[in-house]
């Protein structure tokens, strides 16, 4: 696998980082510890709610401001004992919720491409610090979105697994059903070597599965039929759908049969996105209580020392995610959100399988536009309406990887292709073939080189 | 208590937004906020929960709800134990510690032993 | 006027003994350094993940199977959402909406003499707490003890006495600790906790009236009393016209009463919801068969069959019901000498248990067959009541058995029936002046001719058959 050169990347990291704000924490290079293996020399940032042991682990909250991590996460053991080199912890959304990395304790992300501009979230750090070349694969988590809505953001690929195929282990826990470890990296053939690496089921992580085969299935497309969804049609923005057309057509002429879909709940899919992953966040972010290993806000009773420290050290967000997680498990509200959203994930897991009787991958915008502006976030609600495309994967447990399509205003715009559960291997054999006769490779390598304005 | 909930004549719901419906949700989450903060989350609670009511929309009869994806099934583990290499590095990560017990306010018995005994009251 | 009767159910955790925790591979161990016994799971450390431990859900099901519940084939695991600083993850996993057995029953022997099942409504699994201790104003917390397996078996209300309540906690500890080997049975390390539930009614009612909790009554000696003490409390508060409060109380020992601990304001609201982490538990028939092969006979089938197969009385089945072991080596003994279980069973009571600790049974200086031959020879009249004594002590001190004792042994001689009439009288001869108040009305004195007999008998006679010659004797002389 092609690698930088730890001098190429901490020369980088020197260069950008303080701009860019990608690492919160970088490893001093006479730290570092590699091995030898198939991954040697191979450098990997690390988003920060995965566990490194010995290295911070903030989770881009102020509540873990001075926590160390005890242990290390599965996928980063198994990753290192092949060679790889972890170099740092990369910024993110406070506990994985955001899309735009600036509800990180630590300051917001910059994208690469434009530094008034976001690189998308919860995962912003690691597609930053891939495309500004300041490590050579990054790990990130995706439980929404967050690995491939960023990865769009600037212009590299970014891979949800088959929900099971990275041990969750080490990964600080958003919404358990539903996240995943993902890969960010600037060409799909590092994504297939890095996952080959990673994944596989785990005996401490009961959600975890035998891995499939990540060899080449397919070399041509002739014969494959992708799907698209017609009620997304109206809901992308004019430079996404001119990125969109041109990859039909691309996949056409590689001799692609293109197969018309219908998804009746699409909109649906945000609903049940925010009912069950807040309610399984507010259980999980409920060990965050100023007892154990957080800080500790100064109050009376144990009572006070709770409430105190999490009103306190929570941001925002994750104030409003635990909020409505709790309201819809509560005992009046059960029934009618949390039962209810759950079995319209069945409806919508239904209707996916029957897609994939239908066709081999459907592809997919990842976002509306371009990255926004830092000063033009939208308000918390109608960023959670930006989730549209990225969440069905979430919700099925099935694959997806986004690929970079285009240039616009000279910011990337990257789409999606998702595949049938354990069909992991198609996407890369496919996102390859794009790598080679869509997306022009080249413009990426240019628009990643310095911290453009 | 929480919201009224009513449901109108096609059975979707009608959630009712107040100032105590908030207070009382931060009390069950084990939250504080000022008053300014309960005020911008009830406007951004009313917001939620009129979208939320697009969830009565799809039909689910004869539908299970899938908690978990419907593949996932449960390896059991073997009794073998093992002494975890983390016992002192977790035990750094204490707040307060002293001679190796993690050191707390005081709180009230809930009943010598415990047990999945109910903690404090919750409304 | 009124009467009322009492309305008891029990919710009982026991800690399963197994080798690791529930969910993580940390030793489940009492007696080592606090927070040692830990990891990243049982701390709930950000990150870490549970992982279903076979042997717990195998010791589960067996006793589930004990008590006769239904094992559920399909059973999932919740989150009960609260917060405690000895709640690693303020969460704690356990079985809410499918427990792994329902609808068991013990049964327990009512005040009238009269036997009755208690149903049990629910057995689950879960995970227990940290241990916290108290020093001034802050709490010490320890998780060794966090993500030990423990069920949780709940009654319905059906116990009536705090008696009742007593025998059928009785029987819950007995199967988990002695029959099945589950739990070490230790109640000052909480290794079974026990907390009650308790409401009066009028008798005849039906309904259930509000009910007060009573915390942690951990030791047989304190829940009868504590629960009595709890009813005649609220039939007090109910005949003075007032209602019941519905609160948690705990038993003072000292005082000898309950006091409140806390009032319930409300129903806590856990938020149940089903564990994304965990997978549906699915056992297969064959599973729980192959558990239920290792289920060994239980305390009351095991009442009933020695009670017809061996005719003991209460006292002695009490107490081979109660020490499994120790019945396991009666049975032994009984299967050299079946129609000596009456014989046998008195002799482990009376002379093995005297020598032996049965807590610990173990009788390997008694095999059971010399316990049975030497049960023949009682029978047999070859030795007597005191002589088997001091052969039961030479047995164990030599190590040689009873039949070889007695003919090598010029203690056990016996003496034959017209040598015992000889001394007999000769005693009676020897002493007329005693023979001349015996007549005059101090039957007592009988002592005193058959006590003087056995001695120069050297034992080797038998004191009832001495007893009935002496008496012949003296009636023999009077003519």
């Amino acid at each position: 696998m092609e690698q930088l050169g730890i001098a190429q990347i901490y020369e980088a990291i020197t260069a950008r980082n303080g701009t860019l704000n990608a690492y919160l924490h970088v490893v001093p290079r006479e730290r570092l510890t590699g091995g030898e293996g198939p991954l040697s020399g191979v450098c990997i940032g690390v988003k920060d709610n995965i566990a490194v042991s010995g290295l911070p682990l903030t989770c881009g909250s102020k509540f873990l401001e001075h926590y160390t991590a005890p242990y290390t996460a599965t996928v980063v053991e198994r990753l290192t004992t092949a060679g790889a080199v972890v170099v740092g912890k990369l910024n993110m959304d406070e506990f994985a919720m955001g899309s735009a990395n600036t509800y990180s304790a630590y300051g917001p992300c910059r994208n690469p491409w434009d530094i008034t501009r976001v690189p998308g979230g919860s995962s912003g750090g690691s597609a930053a610090a891939v495309a500004a070349k300041m490590c050579d694969v990054a790990l990130g988590s995706d439980t929404g979105g967050s690995v491939r809505q960023p990865a769009a953001y600037c212009g590299v690929y970014g891979y949800k697994p088959t929900y099971g195929v990275l041990s969750r282990y080490g990964l600080t826990a958003f919404a358990s059903s539903l996240d995943q470890i993902g890969i960010l990296a600037r060409r799909p053939a590092h994504i297939r070597t890095v996952a080959s690496h990673a994944a596989g089921f785990d005996e401490r992580d009961a959600t975890s599965i035998v891995a499939p085969s990540f060899s080449p299935t397919v070399s041509s497309l002739r014969g494959m039929r992708i799907g698209v969804i017609g009620e997304y049609e109206a809901k992308m923005g004019n430079a996404v759908r001119d990125a969109y057309e041109r990859c039909l057509d691309t996949l056409r002429s590689g001799g692609a049969t293109i197969v018309s879909l219908s998804f009746p709940e699409y909109e649906q899919v945000i609903s049940v996105y925010q009912v069950v992953a807040t309610a399984e966040a507010s259980a999980n972010l409920a060990r965050f209580d100023g007892i154990r290993y957080t800080v500790r806000a100064d109050a009376g009773s144990f009572r006070d020392l709770i409430a105190e420290s999490r009103g306190r050290f929570f941001g925002a967000e994750v104030k409003r995610r635990i909020l409505l997680g709790t309201w819809v498990l509560s005992r009046d509200y059960y029934d009618s959100y949390y039962l209810r959203a759950a079995r319209v994930r069945t409806v919508i897991f239904n209707r996916w399988r029957r897609f994939f009787e239908e066709c081999n991958l459907v592809l997919m915008p990842v976002t509306t536009d371009i990255a926004f502006r830092l000063d033009e976030v939208p308000d918390p609600f109608s960023l959670y309406l930006e989730d549209l495309f990225t969440i069905p994967a979430n919700l099925t447990g099935m694959p997806a990887i986004a690929f970079p399509a285009s240039v616009h205003r000279r910011m990337p715009i990257g789409l999606q292709i998702m595949a049938d559960r354990g069909k992991d291997a198609l996407l890369f054999d496919v996102a390859e073939w794009l790598e080679e006769h869509f997306a022009d490779f080249t413009f990426i390598e240019r628009g990643c080189s310095h911290d453009a304005v | 208590m929480l919201a009224t909930v009513g449901s109108d004549g096609e059975g979707r719901m009608q959630v009712n937004v107040t100032h105590d419906d908030i207070r009382a949700v931060y009390l069950l989450s084990s939250l504080t906020g000022n008053d300014e903060e309960i005020a911008a989350m009830r406007e951004h609670f009313a917001k939620m929960f009129r979208h939320l009511d697009d969830l009565s929309r799809v039909p689910v009869e004869g539908v299970e709800p899938s908690f978990l994806l419907p593949h996932c099934e449960m390896p059991l583990r073997t009794d073998q134990p093992s002494v975890s290499a983390e016992a002192k590095a977790i035990q750094s990560t204490f707040v307060e510690c002293a001679e190796g017990f993690l050191v707390v306010p005081r709180v009230v018995t809930r009943g010598e032993g415990g047990g999945s005994e109910d903690g404090e009251e919750n409304p | 006027m009124t009467r009322y009767e009492a309305v008891v159910g029990l919710e009982i955790h026991i800690q399963i003994e197994t080798a690791s925790k529930a969910f993580c591979r940390c030793p489940n161990v009492y007696d080592v350094p606090p927070n040692s016994a830990i990891c990243p799971v049982c701390t709930g450390a950000p990150g870490a993940l549970p992982v279903l431990n076979e042997e717990f859900v195998r010791r589960a099901v067996a006793f589930c199977l004990a008590v006769g519940a239904r094992v559920n084939l399909v059973s999932s695991f919740d989150r009960k959402n609260y917060f405690y600083p000895d709640m690693p993850k303020n969460y704690q996993i356990t079985q809410f909406f499918t427990p792994l057995g329902e609808e068991g029953r013990l049964f327990v022997i009512g005040v009238d003499g009269i036997e009755r099942p208690i149903r049990i409504e629910r057995i689950h699994m879960e995970e227990d707490t940290a241990k916290s201790a108290h020093l001034g104003d802050r709490t010490l917390l320890n998780f060794n003890r966090a993500g030990v397996p423990l069920i949780e078996v709940v009654s319905h209300p059906d116990l009536r006495s705090g008696a009742e309540a007593a025998q059928y906690f009785k029987k819950i500890y007995d199967i988990a600790v002695k029959y099945l080997g589950i739990c070490r049975g230790n109640m000052e390390e909480g290794n079974l906790r026990c907390d009650a539930n308790i409401s009066v009614r009028p008798v005849g009612s039906d309904n259930l009236f509000t009910k007060t909790e009573v915390k942690n009554v951990n030791s047989f000696a304190f829940i009868a009393k504590a629960i009595d003490y709890e009813v005649e409390r609220q039939i007090a508060v109910v005949e003075a016209g007032g209602t019941v409060e519905s609160e948690t109380r705990l038993w003072n020992p000292r005082r000898k009463q309950t006091e409140t601990m806390r009032k319930k304001t409300g129903r806590n609201d856990y938020r149940y919801f089903n564990e994304p982490d965990l997978g549906p538990l699915r056992l297969t028939s064959d599973f729980v068969e192959e558990v239920r092969r290792t289920v060994p006979e239980l305390p009351d089938a095991k009442r009933r069959r020695l009670k017809e197969r061996h005719h003991l009385n209460d006292e002695l089945l009490d107490l081979f019901v109660g020490y499994p072991a120790v019945a396991a080596y009666f049975e032994q003994a009984a299967e050299h000498y079946p129609a000596g279980g009456r014989t046998i069973a008195a002799l482990v009571a009376g002379e093995l248990l005297r020598v032996e600790d049965k807590e610990h049974f173990d009788a390997v200086r008694t095999p059971p067959e010399h316990l049975a031959s030497l049960a023949r020879l009682l029978d047999g009249k070859r030795v007597t009541g005191p002589q088997a004594k001091d052969l039961f002590a030479l047995m164990r001190e030599t190590g040689k058995s009873p039949t070889e004792l007695v003919s090598s042994d010029a203690r056990f001689r016996q003496m034959a029936g017209d040598v015992v009439e000889a001394l007999v009288r000769e005693v009676v001869a020897e002493n007329p002046e005693v023979v001349e108040k015996y007549r005059n009305g101090k039957e007592s004195l009988l002592g005193f001719f058959v006590g003087e007999v056995m001695r120069r008998a050297k034992k080797a006679a038998n004191p009832v058959e001495v007893t009935e010659m002496v008496k012949k004797e003296l009636t023999r002389q009077k003519k």
